[in-house]
């Protein structure tokens, strides 16, 4: 943990670690904020401190209240903050692998073998007896995600990585490819839904929180746990990583081991984010972005601050596809497309002079 | 002492050396030469476990194939030829990725980046971006991060050991002469050197020991004045060369000759 006087204290020039340690605990209270703002965002207006101000003077909770506060927002809220940590992280660990800031899971085509992966499980698990029926759909998508993301990934490094280096052109082209046959495998599985399914399918893909209950987040929690758990030991490769895979090796860093957990931990959190929350976009190149900018590109630093503001920026788009056409909902991936798209032009202009595309 | 025995490399379908001997000594410069595509790059990159190979590569008496990176790691440190930089760490942040292991716990570890950027002459630059820095500045500051890494040249009685490619390679004749300094000096506190090179007079003035590669092999082996001779270059580099001996130092000088 970080010291007081540390984070206080100006540090040599050229050192940027204070500056991040006094970032991390801006970005913590602003997600305490945004979190706080988003138990109290929503189409009825139940207030959760007048709620928790009853409770403590032992004054009466309607069971709307409860409902609306504890089985609603409170899991929404929870959803949103992993769902946003683990977007941004892989992000920024997908980048930190590729040694590339324009490496994102939904770019690529991780996010889309990820959907194929949950719309099998949804649609295939369907055709079994109604026993296991529900059970696949709530234990098996958030893994069937798992594996189609980490199918993806894979495929993804072997193909646009040489010989310990990575070209962009091919990484960005195999994404277009792997993404394209992920969508067409969709569209079989579409295809082969019925009606009720259809509907699911269609909004999910869109993207959205709406749906997002304690036993959806049961099942997709410790998958994206695990890829979040990952990246602390990802740092300091990844750091390492930026010289080229040969000079990673003669720091000591064990690169093909790295490489292996680092597209675990991507696959888990993709996989797991996509399948509770569909198609999100934009948050994992976005967020490592506008870090790298602020203060600089130590993933010592990068990683545990991209959690932070993921989480509090898809809590802030989360909140305004609540609000712009209340009491109606806009799927918030429309809002994060529409918020990162731009972004993303920017940073490939900025890029332009600099990486050969 | 860093040895190889009978170090074979082959890549794709050709062979690149074929049974390399090759011997350094802790306290000394040992420096490769030889004419483009004899082998000294790979040589180096089988020393440094960069390319696989059939044959033995000894550090102070151990096989490096058995070695974990992270050991290996604490007993030499690596200066590639080109390293493009992915992200816009600063210098001290590049510098600082050569604190490891004991040099990452030790007492010093702030003050050690800042040390070696001074040895390099870039003690004005730890702030400045890497990729803004000209080619023979990003090969100094690699270089401080190297000297980092090592920082001690000799641990629990053990050398420590510093394997340049090409150090000198982007830089002008002052740094150049500074950076064979730096590891002249290494040597001189019980490290190992090993380099390799092209400049051949900048060899003869730096290293105790020279290996002259030609054709994937061997050709000479020994003191700068013993393989430094009219024959033996011209042989390896397949041109008229004069070795002469000028005062006052004793060293040797090597000379192209016009063509006849």
């Amino acid at each position: 943990m970080v010291s007081l006087p540390f984070i206080l204290t100006a540090g040599a020039e050229g050192d940027r670690s204070r500056r991040a340690a006094r970032a991390v605990v801006l970005l913590a209270l602003a997600l305490a904020v945004v979190s706080a703002l988003s138990l109290r965002v929503g189409a009825s207006g139940v207030s959760p401190l007048a709620v928790l101000g009853d409770w403590l003077t032992g004054g009466e909770i309607s069971t709307r209240d409860r409902v609306i506060l504890l089985d609603i927002r409170l899991p929404r809220l929870l959803t949103g903050i992993l769902v946003g940590a683990a977007l941004a992280v892989s992000g920024a660990v997908l980048q930190g692998l590729f040694r590339n800031p324009l490496a994102d899971p939904g770019i690529v085509g991780v996010s889309a073998g990820a959907s194929l992966g949950a719309v099998m499980a949804i649609v295939l698990g369907g055709f079994l007896p109604a026993t296991y029926a529900s059970w696949a759909g709530m234990q098996m998508v958030p893994l069937a995600a798992f594996i189609g993301s980490w199918a993806s990934t894979l495929i993804l490094y072997r193909v646009a990585t040489r010989a310990g280096r990575t070209s962009v052109a091919t990484m960005l082209l195999a994404g277009i490819a792997l993404g394209a046959l992920s969508g067409a495998a969709t569209g079989v599985m579409v295809y082969l839904a019925d009606d009720t399914q259809l509907r699911d399918l269609t909004f999910w893909g869109m993207g959205s929180l709406a749906g997002a209950s304690w036993t959806k987040l049961a099942a997709a929690a410790p998958v994206m746990i695990a890829g979040l758990a990952a990246a602390p030991w990802l740092a300091r490769a990844l750091n390492a990583l930026a010289l080229g895979e040969a000079a990673a090796m003669h720091l000591g860093i064990r690169v093909q081991r790295m490489k292996s957990l680092a597209i675990l931990s991507v696959a888990a959190s993709v996989g797991a984010a996509v399948a509770i929350s569909g198609g999100i976009g934009f948050i994992g190149i976005v967020v490592p972005h506008l870090l790298r900018l602020a203060v600089g590109p130590d993933h010592r630093f990068l990683l545990p601050m991209s959690a932070l503001l993921g989480a509090a920026l898809l809590l802030l788009a989360d909140m305004v596809s609540r609000v712009i056409v209340a009491p109606a909902e806009l799927p918030i991936g429309i809002v994060t497309a529409l918020a990162g798209g731009p972004v993303f032009l920017w940073i490939l202009l900025r890029k332009r002079g600099l990486v050969d595309i | 002492m860093l040895s190889t025995e009978d170090i074979t490399v082959t890549l794709g379908r050709r062979q690149i050396l074929h049974g390399v001997d090759f011997r350094a000594e802790a306290g000394q410069v040992t420096c490769i030469v030889g004419p483009n595509g004899s082998g000294k790059t790979t040589l180096m990159r089988a020393i440094t476990g960069e390319v696989p190979f059939r044959g033995r590569v000894r550090l102070d008496g151990d096989d490096t194939a058995a070695m974990a990176p992270e050991l290996m790691a604490e007993r030499r440190a690596v200066l590639p030829q080109t390293l493009p930089m992915a992200f816009p760490f600063t210098v001290l942040e590049v510098v600082r990725l050569g604190l490891i292991g004991r040099a990452a716990l030790s007492a010093e570890a702030a003050a050690l980046p800042h040390r070696a950027l001074e040895q390099v002459g870039l003690s004005g630059y730890a702030g400045r971006l890497f990729q803004e820095l000209s080619g023979g500045e990003q090969q100094r500051a690699h270089f401080a991060r190297v000297l980092v890494q090592v920082w001690r040249p000799v641990v629990e009685g053990r050398p420590r050991w510093l394997l340049l490619d090409e150090p000198v390679a982007a830089l002008d004749i002052g740094h150049q002469l500074q950076v064979m300094r730096i590891a002249r000096d290494f040597a001189a506190q019980g490290g190992g050197v090993i380099a390799v090179m092209h400049d051949l007079n900048l060899t003869a003035m730096t290293a105790d020991r020279v290996c002259l590669m030609h054709e994937g092999r061997v050709l000479a082996q020994g003191r700068p004045e013993t393989v430094f001779t009219d024959a033996t270059l011209g042989h390896a580099y397949g041109c008229a060369l004069r070795v002469s001996t000028p005062p006052p130092d004793g060293g040797v000088f090597v000379l192209p000759q016009a063509a006849a």
